[in-house]
């Protein structure tokens, strides 16, 4: 299956978003460098993209054209004087000592166009279709590459898109596709795909896969993003500190506090890496949009419950275990096996909620977050993890969580979150974060109840997650 | 790719999981994509490379010893047991022995577990190893390794073990091989001490029964033989059966009793052993990890990225700086004389007009957008001699080198000093995009000096935008007079004011549509020699063909203009809507009186404000008496925006703001009207005073 990579070249003018296009397409925010000024891009760089470790599509970034009517009398020239085909002329006019001084980016542009199988031409839909676009156009079209012309700014005030879209058609361009850098948007990016693929055969099949791998990742960055939510969800869950009303209580509040705003920070820069982007995209003072005060986050204090409910499974397992002992000394030990096992099993389970019975007896209550801050936590981080899936990498500005996402998804979790995250509250050993506290607790495998809680926690975030977007 | 690699990963992935954070160790992914293959591969590779591999490694071997210790311990003592029962089931005594009884003593459980085993395999083919003594023999050994090395490597590799016991991974074969592995040893140990006994001991055996008839027990023995005799064990014969007594017959019994152990007891553990081993390896040959598990997928674009940069191929050589030419010729505008050259460098013409001041002398140069008209345009330059070139762009555009060699082009044509101006600032504060300004300006300063256009000379002045203020700069600029209106537009508001007082002396009642519009129509003539105003003529194209619509959205933008405040009421909203209505088409009646005249524009005047009072006049009871506060409020809000045209809408706003009120006064009256007006006048007169100091 060694096949050739396929080359794409993406130009335009100046300024007209190149480079951030690729950006988003490419998912990655350190592409290149993007102002919003001529000549930003002057050198060619590429990124090649990957089905299953296999380089399949190589996008280049080609420096902006910025004087195409000089050029195009420039290449007339060279075309009336050898009387050449345009290929050929433009082929000449790469190679020759223009294309070093005066034409330095032009000639780059040019010459990554011709070593193309296809070419992505950038239009900032904001301007009119001026004479210098035109000419631009005219120069690729004599390139005899198949274009694709993607539309930017289509979302702005100003935008001509119909002026444009009128002018193209009457040159013979069709393949044309508005795309916003500023978000991922999966159709157009299908969209864009399909028209490479429809534009060349050989591109039809790699660029499935393209396709279907595109799709795949975004199921993928959807499910572990939510993975990284109900991790913390989890650890913040389940985390407790045992603290006697009278001995600094207030420190451990503060502490408590501290170190869950700590683990709510790590879960947004785990989500941030996860999409490809940096820490520094999102700034810590906008993870709490609505407490203005350093109140930190509401702790409850709880009385001990919950005891004992496991010790019936624990029972009848041991029993079982004990019958098969029974069984094997051909009922010579006339069950006592079965008795010993199920006390060995209740007595197990006991002494995992045994800790908690004994501080309940002394008086000690147990710290932790409350229901409605879990929430607030679980919303805020949905909301995180649904504006990076659709947030394009060219976006300069930070990220910002919206209120109103925020406070609706709220309501929306507010109804089953508390209830599901309950069964978390009896197991203080889940939380990493309730360990610091704790000191080491032996039992730390993924039980059962583990496993059934973060699938019903899988199921409740994705209805959340669905109905906000 | 071998189970102990994947089991390695495993434990990895537990490691982490338990540790609560993915080693970040860029040497072993590294490693993992260099050498390439699927997902899995790698991600095997990785957990190779980190350090941590090597105690989880030691872990998962010490669990290896520990469940074949465990194992042979298991075997030993089930051995002993069968040991056991076989010397309870034949004891040490010359009584005869009740041959079906020993067989039961020894054969029973073993074939009732086997059989409960199949029933199980049966019905619930996955949970057939659980509860079984394979899975107590598992527990086992979990905690004691958990007691003896409490920490996460072994946690993790004990839970990646714990994992190849799931029936995907054929779990459930192993646990039970583990139990036929057992049995077959008890079974052992009784077949040995059987064999053992029967050598040493002499043994009677017979049968007894109670209800059944001797006919039954031969063929039963028969049927019970049937098996061992295959196997080549001396069975008794019928006659042996029916009588019992006799050396040969307790010889023949005896190899019938150790037979039966061997065909109901040891031959099939041994099948189903072999069975097991057979259909875990397989199971096992088919594990895979799964690459799809969010952990692993955490790891996905380190390992096996979907991008790869390929660096840069085609370096930026570094394109000669543009050198800075000095301005050709110091600016003596005033020695100069010629008309002023005005060229429009790719932009549409701008609100304020094409050429964009009043001035007799312009050469204009037309709006440039691509190479023909730039040709034109340099050759009708280099034809003349205009005392000063003023080239008009937009800050919107980009400054590109395209740009900037025209500009060169243009200054290299003309020996007359070159001014740019650049158009459009709203444009990009309407992009959102207004911190972007000073950075524009500043480029498109560099691109001018680069073109040899003095730093001075470069202006920001937006032209859709033309304000009182920016249009003296301008003009102060190009060293014109600025051009006095033939009436300020102070005088001219007074002229309206009166118009407005004159009017309503002549209304009784409220005027119809027909008579207001004409009253703002001799307001707008007033003003008709400053600059067309252009919140108006946006509508003018579109009143030819949508007359209603026009009329609607020229409310609307009228309404738009008042403060926040009065937009809450209702009379002013009536007064916005009219103003706009009416406005619309008193400036339209002034452009193209002609075409004007040929349109149903009353009817649909009528309509429109029809329209807008009943939104309005359910809202605020309807006044019974004569108020002429509707009409008079209209004409007035119309003559005091024409007087601030020029300006741009907020600023328009904000002055409206300062000079109406909220309380909507009772005009009964001309007199009322006259008094209303003044204050108006003397509020306006305040505003525009404080704006200029």
């Amino acid at each position: 299956m060694s096949k050739a990579v396929i080359r794409v070249a993406v130009v335009g003018h100046t300024n007209t978003g190149k480079t951030s296009l690729l950006r988003t397409l490419t998912r990655d925010n350190s592409f290149g460098a993007i102002a919003d000024q001529a000549s930003t891009t002057r050198h060619v760089e590429g990124a090649r993209l990957m089905v299953r470790g296999r380089p399949v599509l190589e996008f280049y970034d080609t420096p902006g054209l910025e004087d195409s009517i000089s050029l195009l009398e420039a290449l007339e020239q060279i075309q009336h004087n050898s009387q050449q085909e345009w290929l050929e002329v433009i082929q000449e006019f790469v190679n020759s000592t223009q294309a070093h001084d005066t034409f330095a980016q032009e000639a780059k542009s040019l010459r990554q166009v011709i070593a193309s199988a296809l070419v992505l031409y950038v239009i900032d839909v904001r301007e009119q279709v001026l004479g210098k676009y035109r000419d631009e156009l005219d120069i690729l079209i004599r390139t005899a590459r198949p274009l694709i012309l993607l539309f930017n700014f289509i979302d702005s005030s100003d935008a001509k898109t119909e002026q444009w879209q009128d002018y193209l058609s009457r040159v013979g361009l069709h393949a044309t596709l508005s795309f916003n850098p500023l978000i991922i948007d999966a159709v157009a990016e299908r969209k864009l795909f399909e028209k490479m693929r429809a534009l060349r055969d050989e591109l039809y099949q790699p660029l499935g896969e393209v396709i279907a791998e595109l799709t795949r990742q975004r199921q993928r960055l959807r499910r572990v993003g939510l993975d990284i939510i109900i991790d913390f969800l989890l650890d913040s869950a389940a985390c407790t500190v045992m603290c006697s009303k009278a001995v600094d209580f207030a420190a451990q509040q503060r502490a408590l506090a501290e170190a869950l705003e700590q683990r709510e920070w790590r879960c947004a820069q785990e989500l941030l890496r996860l999409h490809g982007f940096r820490s520094e995209d999102f700034k810590p003072e906008q993870i709490l949009p609505d407490q203005t005060e350093t109140a930190g986050i509401p702790l409850s204090l709880n009385a001990i419950k919950h005891l004992g409910l496991r010790s019936g499974g624990g029972a009848a397992k041991g029993a079982a275990a004990g019958l098969g002992f029974d069984v094997m000394l051909a009922g010579l030990s006339l069950g006592v096996g079965t008795a010993v096992g199920a006390g060995l099993g209740a007595a197990y389970t006991i002494r995992n909620q045994g800790v908690r019975l004994i501080n309940k007896a002394r008086g000690i209550s147990e710290l932790r977050i409350s229901d409605n801050s879990l929430v607030l936590l679980a919303a805020r981080q949905l909301a995180l993890a649904q504006i990076l899936l659709n947030r394009g990498h060219a976006d300069p500005r930070p990220v910002k969580l919206s209120v109103e996402a925020i406070e609706h998804l709220q309501t929306i979790l507010t109804d089953h979150l508390p209830e599901i995250l309950a069964t978390a509250r009896l197991y203080p050993n889940w939380s990493a974060l309730g360990r610091q506290f704790n000191g080491n607790s032996k039992r730390l495998e993924a039980s059962k109840q583990q496993k059934e809680l973060k699938a019903q926690l899988t199921e409740q975030l994705n209805t959340a997650l669905d109905q906000i977007t | 790719m071998s189970i102990s690699q994947r089991l390695l990963a495993e434990a990895v992935r537990y490691f982490e999981r338990l540790s609560n954070q993915i080693i970040a160790d860029e040497t072993a992914n590294q490693a993992a994509r260099a050498n390439g293959g699927e997902f899995e591969q790698r991600l095997i590779n990785r957990a190779q490379a980190l350090a941590v591999a090597e105690p989880i490694q030691a872990a998962l071997q010490q669990w290896r010893s520990l469940t074949m210790a465990c194992l042979a311990l298991g075997l030993l003592l089930a051995m002993l047991a069968g040991i056991t029962t076989a010397r309870l089931a034949l004891p040490a005594t010359t009584e005869p022995l009740n041959f079906f009884w020993v067989l039961g003593s020894l054969l029973i459980l073993p074939s009732t577990t086997l059989l409960l085993w199949l029933l199980l395999l049966l019905f619930q083919p996955r949970s057939s190893g659980q509860h079984s003594l394979g899975a107590l023999g598992y527990s086992l050994v979990r905690r004691l390794l958990q007691r003896w090395h409490p920490d996460h490597t072994h946690l993790a590799a004990i839970q990646a073990r714990t994992q190849l016991l799931n029936p995907a991974a054929g779990g459930h074969w192993a646990l039970s091989g583990f139990s036929h592995a057992l049995w077959l040893a008890y079974l052992t140990g009784s077949l040995i001490m059987a064999a053992f006994l029967l050598s040493v001991q002499q043994y009677q055996f017979i049968w007894q029964t109670t209800i059944l008839s001797a006919n039954t027990y031969t063929q039963l023995t028969e049927l019970l033989a049937y098996l061992p005799a295959l196997l080549g064990f001396t069975t008794p014969i019928a006659d042996q059966i029916s009588t019992g007594q006799g050396l040969a017959a307790a010889s023949a019994w005896s190899s019938l009793l150790l037979g039966c152990i061997v065909a109901y007891g040891i031959v099939p553990r041994t099948i189903l052993l072999l069975l097991c081993v057979v259909l875990r390896r397989r199971r096992l040959e088919q594990f895979h990890l799964d690459t799809e598990h969010p952990d692993y997928a955490r790891l996905r674009a380190q390992l096996l990225p979907d991008i790869e940069k390929t660096g840069v191929i085609d370096p930026d050589e570094g394109i000669p700086e543009p050198e800075i030419r000095p301005p050709t010729r110091p600016a003596h505008q005033a020695d100069r004389t010629g008309p002023i050259a005005l060229l429009g460098l790719e932009i549409e013409q701008p609100h304020a007009g094409w050429p964009p001041l009043s001035h007799e002398d312009w050469l204009d140069l037309g709006l440039v957008v691509d190479r023909h008209s730039r040709r034109a345009a340099l050759e009708q330059l280099s034809n003349t001699d205009p005392s000063q070139l003023l080239v008009v762009s937009s800050l919107a555009l980009t400054p590109d080198r395209g740009l900037q060699n025209f500009l060169a082009t243009l200054c290299q044509t003309t020996d007359a000093p070159t001014r740019l101006l650049l158009s459009q600032g709203q444009r990009l504060r309407d992009r959102n995009q207004a911190e972007l300004i000073p950075q524009r300006l500043a480029d498109w300063q560099k691109l001018a000096a680069a073109a040899g256009i003095d730093e001075q000379h470069v202006i920001a002045i937006d032209l859709d935008h033309l304000t009182a203020h920016s249009r003296t700069q301008l003009s102060q600029q190009l060293g014109l007079q600025a051009t006095k209106p033939k009436r300020s537009p102070q005088a001219c508001l007074d002229v309206a004011f009166e118009l407005i007082i004159r009017h309503s002396q002549s209304w009784s009642g409220q005027p119809d549509t027909k008579a207001q519009s004409q009253l703002q129509q001799s307001i707008a003539q007033q003003f008709e020699h400053q600059p067309s105003n252009h919140l108006n003529l946006a509508n003018l194209n579109k009143l030819k063909t949508h007359t209603s619509q026009a009329l609607q959205d020229s409310a609307e933008r009228w309404q738009q203009l008042l403060p926040l405040r009065l937009r809450t009421q209702p009379r002013w909203l009536a007064a916005g809507a009219l103003a706009g209505a009416c406005g619309c088409v008193a400036i339209a009646a002034l452009t193209s009186p002609a075409a004007i005249a040929t349109l149903p524009i009353w009817s649909a005047l009528g309509s429109v404000l029809a329209a807008f009072k009943v939104n309005i006049d359910s809202e605020s009871a309807p006044a019974q008496e004569i108020d002429l506060f509707e009409p008079v409020s209209a004409a007035a809000l119309f003559a005091l925006v024409l007087s601030l045209q020029g300006r741009d809408e907020h600023s328009i706003t904000l002055i409206l703001d300062q000079v109406l009120d909220e309380q909507t006064p009772q005009l009964p009256d001309t007199e009322a009207v006259r008094t209303w007006l003044a204050t108006l006048q003397q509020r306006l007169n305040s505003v525009l005073a404080q704006e200029a100091a």
